[in-house]
Formats: C-alpha cells, structure tokens, sequence
C-alpha cells in the first residue's frame, strides 16, 4: 500500500506534469511515460527537473535519467518512487 | 592515449571541408515539403526554428529528390556514390596540395550514411594518384562522435610510420535518408541533420605546425544504449534521438574531461578554445552551462550549426577548422573537441595549438 508520503509526492508530480504541459492534459497515470505518453521534449524536461528540484530542495534526477530514460521506463510512478527513496537520504545530508 | 611529454607529436597540419553546392534554407524546405510531411503534428513548423538551424548544404532536396513518398534504400545509396566522390575529392583535393602524395602513407575514413565497396577512400586514392601501397581504413555505422575514431586510428598511424602522412576523412550525407514519416523526433531530426566532409592531413611534428593533440579519451555510457539509434531500413537509414540525450550528456561531462585532461596532466580550467559537436542546440547549452563556457569561446560551434546543422561525424572536425581560422589560438593554447553519439558514447581529444 502506498504511503501517505508517497501520495503526496505522486500528487505533487502529477500537478507538476500537467502545468508543463498547459493542462492539454488532465488525467495524469503512474504508468504514464514522461516521453512516450505526455510527449515531453527536451525543453519540458529541462522544466520538469527544475520543477523536481524546486519542489524537494537537494534531489537531482540525475540518477533516475540515467537509469530510467530508456525504452519507455521514465514513468510517473518512477520519478515518485525515486524522489521517495532520496527525500530521507537528502534530509539526513 | 596521453601524450604531453613528448614534443614530436601527432598533429593535424591541415584541415580542410566541403559540402554538396546546394544550399536551402529551413523556410524553403518548410515551404516546399515540410508542411505536408508534418501537417498532422501540433506545432511542427516551429521545430524548424528550435534547431537553431538556418540553412543546410543538402545533397538531396526532399521536396524533388524525395517528394511525398519514399524512396528505396537502392537510389539512396546510388545518389550516395555519385556524391561522396564529389564532395570528399573536393576537400581530398585541397589537403593533397601541399604535400608530395608519394608520402601519404593512409587514409582513414569515416561514414554512417552510404554503403558501397570499394569504399569511397579507394577511388580517392585512385584519382588522385596516392601509391598502390596505401593503407586504408573505413569506418561506419558509429555515428556522430566518428570523427575520433579517425583520429585516433591516424594517430596510431603516424606513431607507428612517423614520416608518412595520414589522411583523415568523415563524410556524412543524412539528406539522403530523409523520410517522411510523421512524428515529432524524426522532424526534429529532418530539421537538424546537414551534409557535409570534414578532413584533416596528420602527421608527427613539434609544435609550431598546426593542433597537436596531447591526449584522447572515450566513455561509453552502457546504461543508456538505445537514447541514440541507427537503424537500416528498407527506405534510408533512420535515426533515434531521445529528448534525455541532452540531460545525460551533462551530466556525465564533468567527470569525462576531468579524466581526459587529468591523463595529459592538463587542468579543465586551462581549456580555452572549445569545438563541440552541435549534436542539438540543447547540448551545446548545457554542456556549456556546466563547463562555463562563453558564448564567445562557442561561436564556432554555434556558427557551424546555424550555417550546415549537425553534419554528423564530420561537424566537429568542421567547428576545428572554423576555430583555428577564427579565434586564432596562439601557440601553446589549450582546446579540446568532443563529440557524442550512439550508446551513448562521448568522445574527446585535448589539443595544444
């Protein structure tokens, strides 16, 4: 089961999705492909880490690019399990 | 490789280019046939723009060449021999002046886009009447960072045979794997992709006789393998390119010319004079942003962008020729050229003018 803090960041996520993409769309999945299915580009994606970044203070999706960006793995639901697993790492930093 | 202490060192003495006659320009080639391929796509005309690509050197026009269907991979390679022969013996032609071709003792040559053998550095070596004995290599399918491959093999050369020449050639016509299939990726890559040959004679020498290169380094990035592709298909060659290819690279910059500058016992900070691969706009900036590189030490880059856009292995030997006549590095100076492609792969050679 998801947790309430997991929740919070999927919501968080999602919101951020569809403000890049100027609400055209509104049904935001954790299956969703950034690329594949949002139709992010680089420029979206330039916006969409800074917007991670502004979010979390000191979470970088360096890691998550490098290990998710291919063949259609750079999910919602990536980006929220990974900026769950880093939240506690950066806060004890 | 590092090769810093020695003062005889593997040296680009020449560097020359040259491109297809035709020149057309991104409003035309929207104008005249980008329209109709990309009318279903939202907001396709302003991927003319985004490249920041002005104009192109393009051996096919695709609104005469290749129209509204498409055509099989058999013309494009035809088309392919009958221009690669044109365009590499134009900038042959121009390295071959200044030196006797008895001491030309290989050739290196670099292709991603045209298929045919005997390869195309075969028939140069005919026509301009290099000897029987000649070395040849010919390298394909690698893609954009390809320009490093041949240096690095001409370095081997003129290390080994120390008074030959060797002479390095990239040779890339995308133009004729354009093709009119209709999503966002392969219209950013119809907008971004030139035609150019970039070459360079080498040879060993001390300083003073043109950019010696100290060192050269490679890294390939097996976790990202399918974010740049090249794919044979039965109407061209078709091209990948993932938005994240950008974001990678910039984040694997840092450490990359850290290690290739370490191993010549150079600092990064010392870099004054920078030929990037305009793989993208996207990576240019970025590169930059992390490096602090300034928009003067890019305009070589960014002018060969704009004027050809990205000729794939042969744009950075072309961003070094415009360089050297451009900025004028004084002896001594340090500068470095990279370029990236499938894997991906980065690839660097430190150079002192």
């Amino acid at each position: 089961m998801k947790s309430i803090f997991e929740a919070n960041i999927a919501r968080q996520v999602a919101d951020l999705c569809k403000w890049i993409s100027e609400d055209s769309i509104t049904q935001i999945d954790a299956n969703m492909s950034l690329t594949r299915d949002l139709g992010f580009d680089s420029m979206k994606l330039m916006q969409f880490f800074a917007g991670i970044e502004e979010l979390y203070a000191g979470i970088a999706l360096e890691e998550w690019f490098i290990a998710h960006s291919s063949g259609g793995r750079d999910t919602i639901g990536s980006v929220v399990r990974f900026v769950a697993g880093a939240l506690p790492r950066a806060a004890a930093e | 490789m590092a090769l810093r202490n020695e003062t005889t060192l593997p040296t680009f003495v020449n560097l020359a280019s040259a491109a297809p006659k035709q020149v057309i320009d991104q409003e035309t080639l929207w104008d005249e046939i980008f329209d109709r391929w990309y009318a279903e796509l939202p907001d396709a005309h302003e991927l003319g723009t985004v490249t920041r690509v002005s104009r192109r050197h393009l051996a096919w026009n695709p609104a005469t060449d290749i129209g509204r269907e498409t055509r099989g991979i058999g013309d494009r390679m035809k088309a392919y021999v009958e221009i690669v022969d044109e365009v590499a013996g134009e900038a042959f032609e121009d390295l071959l002046r200044p030196v006797d071709r008895a001491d030309v003792g290989s050739i290196v040559m670099a292709s991603s886009t045209g298929y045919y053998g005997p390869t195309p550095d075969y028939f140069l070596a005919k026509r301009f009447g290099l000897k029987p004995s000649i070395r040849r290599t010919h390298i394909g399918h690698m893609g954009c960072f390809a320009a490093l491959n041949v240096i690095k093999t001409a370095m081997d050369s003129v290390i080994a045979r120390p008074d030959e020449y060797t002479i390095g050639l990239c040779a890339e016509f995308s133009s004729l794997h354009f093709r009119p299939e209709a999503t966002r990726e392969q219209a950013i890559v119809h907008n971004l992709f030139g035609d150019a040959v970039g070459a360079f004679t080498m040879a060993m020498r001390k300083p003073g006789h043109g950019p010696q290169i100290l060192a050269t380094h490679t890294l390939q990035s097996f976790e990202t393998s399918d974010m740049m592709t090249l794919s044979i298909m039965d109407d061209g060659v078709r091209m990948t390119l993932s938005p994240y290819v950008p974001f990678v690279i910039a984040s694997l910059i840092e450490q990359f010319l850290s290690d290739l500058c370490s191993s010549a016992d150079v600092e990064v900070s010392e870099i004054k004079h920078w030929a990037i691969h305009p793989g993208g706009p996207k990576i240019v900036d970025l590169i930059a942003e992390k490096m602090k590189i300034t928009e003067r030490q890019l305009e070589s880059t960014w002018h060969i962008l704009r004027e050809y856009g990205n000729c794939a292995s042969a744009t950075v030997l072309l961003v070094l020729e415009h360089l050297v006549k451009s900025d004028h590095p004084k002896p001594g100076e340090i500068g470095v050229m990279l370029a990236f492609g499938p894997g991906l792969t980065l690839e660097g050679a430190l150079l002192r003018f």
